[in-house]
C-alpha cells in the first residue's frame, strides 16, 4: 500500500511515540488516547520537521490543532508536504 | 555546512528505509552460517543501490556525495545486515578509484556493470605482512611489452572470494609511495587468479571476505587506473571517500539499536517496573542518543565538504574513528540494556556487538585514524 502523510505520521505515532503495536484512529484525540504529553508532542514537531521539512512556528501554535492524525495531516497539507 | 534536504530527498530516504526492512528477514540463520544473500544483492542492484553517485549516463544514479550518504543511511537504518551492506559498500565505495581516476572510456567501459550489478566489484589494498602500512605493499606489477605482469597475494579483501572484477593496488616501481603504487582492474575469472574462501570470523559473516592471490595474472596496459605511478594520490582520494560512505552502516545500525532499546526500557515487565524508571537506565540511553547524533554530524560534515569538491582527510578520518568507536560503545550499552537476553543468540543484539568490532579494522584500524588526524596537524 502506497504510504500517504497520514500513514507517515500514524506508524511515527506507533512506533516512536508508542514503541510498539497499537492502533491510532485518525480521529482520536492523541491527547486523551495517552500518544501525545508536553514531550511527545515536541517529538512530533521535531519529526515533521525532519520527515517532511515542515517547520511548525510553535509561539502561536494551538495545540487543539494537533490533538489528531488528522488535524496534523491538515497541517502538512496546508504547509504542502508531500510523502 | 547546510543540510537543508529536499521533499524529495526525505521521501527518498524513508523509501530507502523501508525497502531495507524487507530484505534480511532471515539474517540470524545467514549469520550463523556466514551466507551472502544472493537475491537481497539483485534487490540492491535493482533499486540503485549499487551505483548511487556513479553519472546517470553510465547507469548510475546521478547522485552527489552528500544525498548518497543519506540515502544509504536511510538504507542502512532499515537493514538490517552488516555483512550486505559491507558487500555493497566495498562495492560502490571502494570501487571509487574507478570513478575518481579511470579515463571517460574506462569508465564507460565499466561504470555501467558496476552500477547494475551485473559484476561484483572487490577492493584488494591489504597485504598479510605489511597490514596498516598499507603503502609498505609488495605486491607488484611489472611492465612487460603490451601488459602487465602481476604477482602477489592480497588478504581480508571484501567480495574477493566471489568478485569477478577486482581493483588492485600494486608496486609499479621501488621508491617513495607516491610515485610507485598503482591501481589495476583484474577480473576475478582470469588465468593466475585465485580467489580464497571467506575467512570465518567474528562479525560481519554474511559478506564474503578472503584473500585473493595473483601469479603472473596479465593484465592488459588499458586496466591501469589512472596514471601509472598515481595510485598512492588515488588510494588517498579513494579512501576520504570510502571511510565516510562505508559508516552510514553503522549510523543506520546505532538508530536501529537506540530504538530497541528504547522499545524495551518502555515495556511493562511485571512484576517490576519498566526499565526506564531507572534513571542508571535512560541516562544510558541518553548517552546512546548522543553518540548517534555526534556521529551523524561529522558524519555529514565530512560528506558535505566533499560534495562540494573540498578536500577532507581530517574529517574523513575523524568520522571513521568517531562513528566506528561510537558504534562499538552503542552496542555495548544495547547489551547493558538488555542484560543477559542481549547476549543471546538470535536477538540481533550480540550480532550488533560483533558486527561493530569488525568496524574498527576496515579503511584503517582506530589507530591508522589517529595517525591521519595527527599527521594532518603536522605532528
Ligand atoms: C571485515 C573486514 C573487511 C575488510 N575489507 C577489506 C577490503 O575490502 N580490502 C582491503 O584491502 N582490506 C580490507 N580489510 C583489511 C583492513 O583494512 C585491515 O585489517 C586493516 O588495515 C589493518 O590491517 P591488519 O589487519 O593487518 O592489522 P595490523 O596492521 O597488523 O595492525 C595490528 C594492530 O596494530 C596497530 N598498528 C599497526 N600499524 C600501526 C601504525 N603504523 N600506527 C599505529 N598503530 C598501528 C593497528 O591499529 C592494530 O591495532 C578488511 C578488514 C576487515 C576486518
Amino acid at each position: 500500500m502506497a504510504n500517504t502523510l497520514a500513514s507517515v505520521v500514524t506508524e511515527f505515532l506507533i512506533e516512536d511515540i508508542l514503541y510498539g503495536e497499537a492502533e491510532i484512529d485518525p480521529d482520536e484525540d492523541l491527547y486523551e488516547a495517552g500518544v501525545l504529553d508536553s514531550m511527545s508532542f515536541l517529538r512530533l514537531i521535531e519529526f515533521l520537521d525532519h520527515r517532511f521539512g515542515v517547520v511548525t512556528d510553535m509561539e502561536d501554535m494551538d495545540m487543539a490543532r494537533f490533538n489528531t492524525v488528522n488535524r496534523v495531516v491538515a497541517h502538512l497539507r496546508a504547509m504542502n508536504a508531500t510523502v | 555546512m547546510q543540510l537543508d534536504w529536499s521533499a524529495a530527498d526525505r521521501s527518498a530516504h524513508a523509501a530507502a528505509r523501508s525497502f531495507g526492512a524487507t530484505l534480511a528477514p532471515d539474517i540470524e540463520a545467514r549469520d550463523r552460517t556466514g551466507t551472502f544473500d544472493h537475491s537481497a544483492w539483485a534487490a540492491l542492484a535493482e533499486r540503485g543501490f549499487l551505483g548511487s553517485f556513479a553519472p546517470e549516463n553510465l547507469g548510475g544514479g546521478g547522485h552527489d556525495f552528500l544525498r548518497t550518504v543519506y540515502l544509504h543511511e536511510g538504507l542502512a537504518r532499515g537493514l538490517d545486515d552488516a555483512g550486505l551492506l559491507l558487500a555493497a559498500h566495498a562495492h560502490l565505495f571502494g570501487c571509487l578509484p574507478i570513478l575518481l581516476g579511470a579515463t571517460p572510456a574506462q569508465q564507460e567501459r565499466w561504470v555501467p556493470g558496476l552500477a547494475a550489478g551485473t559484476h561484483t566489484y572487490a577492493l584488494a589494498i591489504t597485504e598479510a605482512a605489511t597490514g596498516s602500512d598499507a603503502f609498505a605493499m609488495t605486491t607488484r606489477a611489472e611492465r612487460q611489452g603490451d601488459r602487465y605482469v602481476l604477482h602477489g597475494e592480497k588478504v581480508w579483501v571484501s567480495n574477493g572470494p566471489v568478485a569477478d572484477r577486482i581493483l588492485v593496488f600494486a608496486r609499479t616501481a621501488e621508491g617513495a609511495p607516491m610515485s610507485s603504487l598503482s591501481c589495476f582492474l583484474v577480473h576475478g575469472d582470469q588465468d593466475g587468479v585465485t580467489r580464497h574462501p571467506d575467512v570465518p570470523r567474528l562479525g560481519m559473516r554474511t559478506c564474503a571476505v578472503g584473500p585473493v592471490s595473483f601469479d603472473g595474472v596479465e593484465v592488459p596496459l588499458d586496466h591501469c587506473v589512472g596514471r601509472e605511478g598515481a595510485g598512492a594520490q588515488l588510494f588517498l582520494s579513494a579512501m576520504e571517500h570510502e571511510r565516510i560512505g562505508i559508516m552510514t552502516a553503522a549510523l543506520g545500525s546505532m538508530d536501529r539499536l537506540l530504538h530497541r532499546c528504547l522499545r524495551h526500557a518502555r515495556a511493562p515487565r511485571e512484576p517490576r517496573a519498566p526499565l526506564r524508571s531507572h534513571q542508571a537506565v535512560t541516562h544510558r540511553l541518553a548517552a546512546l542518543r548522543m553518540e548517534l547524533e555526534t556521529s551523524r554530524l561529522v558524519l555529514y560534515q565530512a560528506a558535505w565538504r566533499i560534495s562540494t569538491g573540498r578536500r577532507a582527510p581530517t574529517e574523513a578520518a575523524i568520522s571513521k574513528l568517531q562513528v566506528s568507536e561510537a558504534h562499538l560503545r552503542a552496542a555495548l550499552i544495547a547489551i547493558r540494556t538488555f542484560g543477559g537476553a542481549g547476549l543471546v543468540e538470535g536477538t540481533g543484539i550480540e550480532r550488533a556487538y560483533r558486527d561493530a568490532t569488525c568496524g574498527l579494522m576496515y579503511s584503517g584500524t582506530s589507530d591508522i585514524q589517529r595517525n591521519t588526524i595527527a599527521g594532518m596537524m603536522g605532528i
